[in-house]
């Protein structure tokens, strides 16, 4: 049916997020509230250039990473001089600035008023205008994100990355640069986020600053640390959880004037219940 | 790997499938409560509604939410209908990704026949899904025309250029060259902005203006700054709860200078802040909607709520338009909604222009003793 | 009304109520070290409080006030004791004590939604007196948060450095661990703690609900402000929480005056990124 494929589509939108986000976070030990400001220039570089300059898809992915790449490369040089708690509330301010910038730099993004009217992706004449071929897209870049990011954490860039977030200093002693591949990890997570955002313009195929506020961020984490940091399967796990759980509630039968809020007071107490009874996560395996 | 983890986090997302599963084919098939069908003859019109229920902007959904109740009774307590009318509400919290599963749930799952949306992001979401989907769409409150594209999407929200013309001309009236205005960083507010600024400068009238984004409550250094240039009145391009905070700042500073608004005024929960200043607002007549609303809930409607409850209005009468008994084809009740002349809304005379858009005029009032009255020509 | 007194005066008012939130939310995060989301809402709370009762029971407004502050400090207190008291015996880390405070915040928000509806509501009771300050304007109510805010800090001070609690709760702020070991019960004192910032937290929501209104959303813009003031100011630390308050209050009104109205949170972020850049131990160390 045509809503769940659209859920699923979400999920595997979402679950591109949360893995970019568990590398930086899960596995490096850095906490980055930023990823919804990647996921947002992604979406904005895809919606820009297939509206306005009629570039395809694919390529804008491309470009959309680039752009995201060079951002993340600024943001993280500023962010890597700083740790633990400082590090998150740069992340923070970061991502408040870049969404002003969405909201405020109307000749570019048209600012509150958002970009409508994004095509879907079309590939040698082949047009994703169904959601089931757009549902398979999806799935495919999520596949794809998810082993990359198997792959960079098995890897040895990726043991020296555990071995940052158990404990930078000791790294440190032994020679080896930890800002450069903080700074590196930090990239990466970004251009992946900004995947997920070109899926998402294109999908939607109507984008706003709205989508890309902190809340976004904050969702994301909440995903991630659901699902079990440092864990791969947990961020497709968690992606899924928090996505259909409110979407479920939906359809438990609350009076109709307090239904919504009701939702989200059942969404909040599943939450504070969850970090309470498995605090490390759906699949955790770093017990933090 | 932690096993117990993986198994409980499988089991949980099961769970969660099956329960949307199974709860979709139950709403699927029964009706919900907001009906008083009494013969199977009749057929049950679906007209759902994507709404903030929740979040920053949850006060926009709740007046709308209520509005298209207070509608439903009315249609209800009408004889001689052909069909039964029930709502479906749904949060889409403001955001695109929840406006796009609400859209996806009403096409997919209830099967709605009609949609209102409110806003313009949820509206930009809609559309193209109604259109595809031939579902008739009005989005209330919205007021980006690119909403309006198709045969089956309208918007419902007056024009920014009605409202311009109106505001100027009244200013020329009273003889006011220089305009502060505070303008929220807000779509259809910055768009009449835009249009005041482009028409302004040919009769001769200055505009000074800051912008200002939703959420904030501390304009007393907006306001100093704008007050530098002596301007002889302030415009708020404000809603609740902002344009109240704006004029009691205002005051606050010591400043005496008259406001004025376009619309926000009457769509404020307390007016007294207003009392004497005139404003532009959408025709006559708004006071037997309010008096109604205001009977019913006790408060006065707030933004977009006209618009939803005429939405209801003229969805209904266009359902009812269409010759025959059965359920009408959507795209007869398309045409006749675009073929809507005159009808008297909440917001005065309404008719459909080529482009899906909602014409309503705008007219100036002023507060007197705390409620929007008409000025007497 | 000159623009420079009066942009030093808002800059004043807009830094005495971020200095109260950063006040609260200094106390907690010295004994708890976690973002607690929920502190904004409990703020919230505190103003609603005083909504109900003085719109809805028609009490008079000191008693209302009195009672709002309490119960907001008993909501902090309970909070605490139900959800982060056993996240602490679990050991568990900042972060999942952020996302179980996320859980706590949008469920007590939606709470106060349902039972109050999203409506902007004003606590204020009559017309604003006005007082002329050094070519400034200034109101009553902001008068009487810029009070508060110097009698809490004080009082605070006082409460830390001279009383026993107040040496508890230092020892639990700068080593849990060893405090436990010297016999202090944490858990107590950090309950107490909560009660307090939540009660701190409950009148700033209480008077920001008199100078301009309350929204059940309006806990977490709250919260951001005092957190920034507090990293400008120096984490933990009573008085540099206030400082940077005060700080961001001038940066955020002089940079509106020079630059447009809608990139004042950039300007605000910003500013908070330069100093991390240059001072992230605050301008305070503890």
């Amino acid at each position: 049916m045509e809503y769940f494929i659209h859920l699923g589509i979400l999920v595997a939108i979402y679950a591109i997020l949360a893995l970019s986000l568990n590398l930086v976070i899960g596995y490096t030990g850095l906490l980055s509230v930023t990823q919804a400001a990647f996921y947002g220039i992604g979406a904005y570089a895809t919606a820009i250039l297939i509206t306005s300059y009629d570039v395809n898809f694919f390529l804008s992915i491309l470009i959309g990473m680039a752009a995201t790449g060079l951002a993340a490369f600024i943001i993280g040089y500023v962010l890597s001089r700083f740790d633990g708690d400082y590090f998150a509330l740069g992340s923070f301010g970061f991502n408040i600035i870049i969404f002003s910038i969405f909201m405020n730099w109307q000749e570019l993004t048209r600012g509150p008023l958002g970009i409508p009217g994004i095509d879907r992706p079309s590939l040698f004449g082949f047009v994703f205008s169904d959601n089931t071929p757009f549902l398979v897209l999806a799935a495919l870049l999520a596949v794809l994100a998810y082993f990359l990011c198997q792959f960079i954490v098995h890897s040895s860039f990726g043991r020296v990355l555990k071995a940052i977030r158990e404990d930078e200093k000791a790294i440190q002693i032994f020679g080896y640069k930890t800002g450069y591949y903080k700074l590196v990890v930090f990239i990466v997570g970004a251009m992946v986020a900004s995947v997920g955002g070109s899926l998402f313009a294109s999908y939607i195929t109507f984008i706003d600053p709205s989508s890309f506020h902190l809340n976004e961020s904050i969702f994301v984490l909440a995903i991630i640390i659901l699902g079990g940091l440092a864990n791969n399967k947990g961020a497709v796990w968690g992606a899924a959880f928090l996505i259909l759980l409110p979407e479920a509630l939906r359809f438990v039968g609350f009076p109709t004037d307090i239904a919504a809020q009701m939702r989200q007071v059942v969404y909040g107490l599943i939450l504070v219940l969850l970090m309470l009874y498995r605090p490390q996560g759906l699949m955790g395996e770093y017990k933090l | 790997m932690n096993n117990t983890g993986k198994w409980v986090g499988g089991v949980v997302v099961v769970i969660a499938l099956i329960a949307i599963v199974v709860f979709a084919m139950r709403s699927g098939k029964s009706d919900s409560t907001d009906t008083n069908a009494t013969s199977t003859e009749k057929s049950t019109i679906k007209i759902g509604l994507s709404l903030p229920l929740t979040g920053d902007l949850a006060f926009i959904g709740e007046t709308d939410r209520n509005a298209a109740q207070l509608a439903l009774e009315e249609v209800n307590k009408q004889e001689g209908l052909k069909h039964n009318y029930e709502l479906v509400f749904e949060d889409d919290s403001f955001n695109a990704a929840k406006a796009a599963s609400v859209i996806k749930k009403f096409t997919s799952i209830d099967k709605v026949d009609a949609v209102i949306s409110i806003g313009s992001t949820a509206g930009n979401v809609v559309a193209p899904v109604a259109e595809t989907n031939r579902i008739p769409h009005i989005g209330a409150g919205a007021s980006d025309s690119t909403i309006a594209k198709g045969d089956y999407n309208f918007i419902h929200w007056t024009r920014p250029q009605e409202e311009a013309d109106a505001m100027l001309k009244e200013l020329q009236k009273r003889k006011i060259t220089k305009v502060a205005a505070l303008v929220a960083n807000q779509q259809g507010l910055q768009a009449m902005n835009t249009e005041l600024k482009n028409k302004a400068g040919a009769v001769g009238i200055t505009i000074t203006d800051e912008t200002f984004n939703l959420g904030q409550t501390d304009f007393r250094t907006t306001i100093s700054k704008i007050e530098k240039e002596k301007p002889e009145i302030y415009l708020l391009g404000a809603f609740d709860p902002e344009v109240g905070i704006i004029a009691k700042q205002i005051r606050e500073l010591g400043i005496k200078t008259p406001l004025t608004s376009i619309e926000s005024f009457a769509l404020t929960a307390d007016l007294k802040p207003f009392e004497g200043q005139w404003f532009v607002d959408a025709a006559v007549p708004t006071s037997q909607f309010g008096g109604t609303y205001q009977q019913k809930y006790g408060k006065e409607p707030g933004p977009a709520a006209a618009n939803t409850y005429d939405a209801i209005h003229l969805l209904v009468k266009a359902f009812e338009a269409v010759p025959g008994d059965g359920k009408p084809a959507s795209d007869q009740v398309a045409k006749a909604l675009g073929g809507t002349q005159g009808y008297s809304g909440a917001l005065g005379p309404l008719s459909v222009n080529s482009d899906g858009i909602f014409i309503s005029q705008a007219a100036i009032k002023i507060v007197k003793d705390g409620k929007a009255v008409a000025v007497q020509e | 009304m000159d623009i420079i007194p009066q942009l030093v005066v808002n800059s004043i008012i807009a830094g005495a109520i971020y200095s109260m939130v950063a006040l609260g939310f200094n106390l907690i995060y010295g004994t708890t070290k976690f973002f607690n989301l929920a502190h904004g809402t409990v703020a919230a709370i505190g103003g609603y409080t005083v909504f109900y009762l003085s719109k809805s029971l028609d009490f008079p407004v000191l008693p209302s006030v009195i009672v709002g502050v309490l119960f907001a400090g008993c909501i902090g207190y309970l909070v605490d004791k139900s959800v982060f008291r056993a996240l602490r015996k679990k050991k568990a880390s900042g972060m999942v004590f952020l996302v179980a405070s996320l859980g706590v915040m949008t469920a007590l928000q939606a709470l106060v939604a349902i039972l109050f509806s999203s409506q902007f509501q004003t606590l204020s009771v009559g017309s604003a007196k006005v007082y002329q300050v050094f070519g400034g304007v200034i109101t009553q109510v902001q008068a009487i948060i810029l009070l508060c805010v110097l009698l809490i800090m004080a009082g605070l001070t006082l409460l830390l450095r001279f009383t026993r609690f107040g040496k508890a709760v230092r020892a639990t702020s700068d080593e849990e661990e060893v405090a436990k070991i010297v016999g202090i019960n944490t858990n107590k004192i950090i309950g107490r703690v909560f009660f307090l910032g939540s009660a701190i937290a409950g009148l700033s929501g209480i008077l920001v609900g008199f100078d301009t209104g309350i929204e059940p959303a309006m806990g977490l813009s709250l919260l951001l402000k005092g957190v920034i003031a507090s990293i400008i100011g120096g984490i933990g630390n009573v008085y540099g929480g206030v400082l940077g308050a005060f700080l961001l209050g001038f940066i955020e009104n002089f940079g509106i005056w020079k630059i447009s109205g809608e990139w004042k949170d950039a300007i605000a972020f910003g500013v908070l990124l330069i100093f991390l850049l240059f001072r992230p131990q605050g301008l305070i160390k503890k």
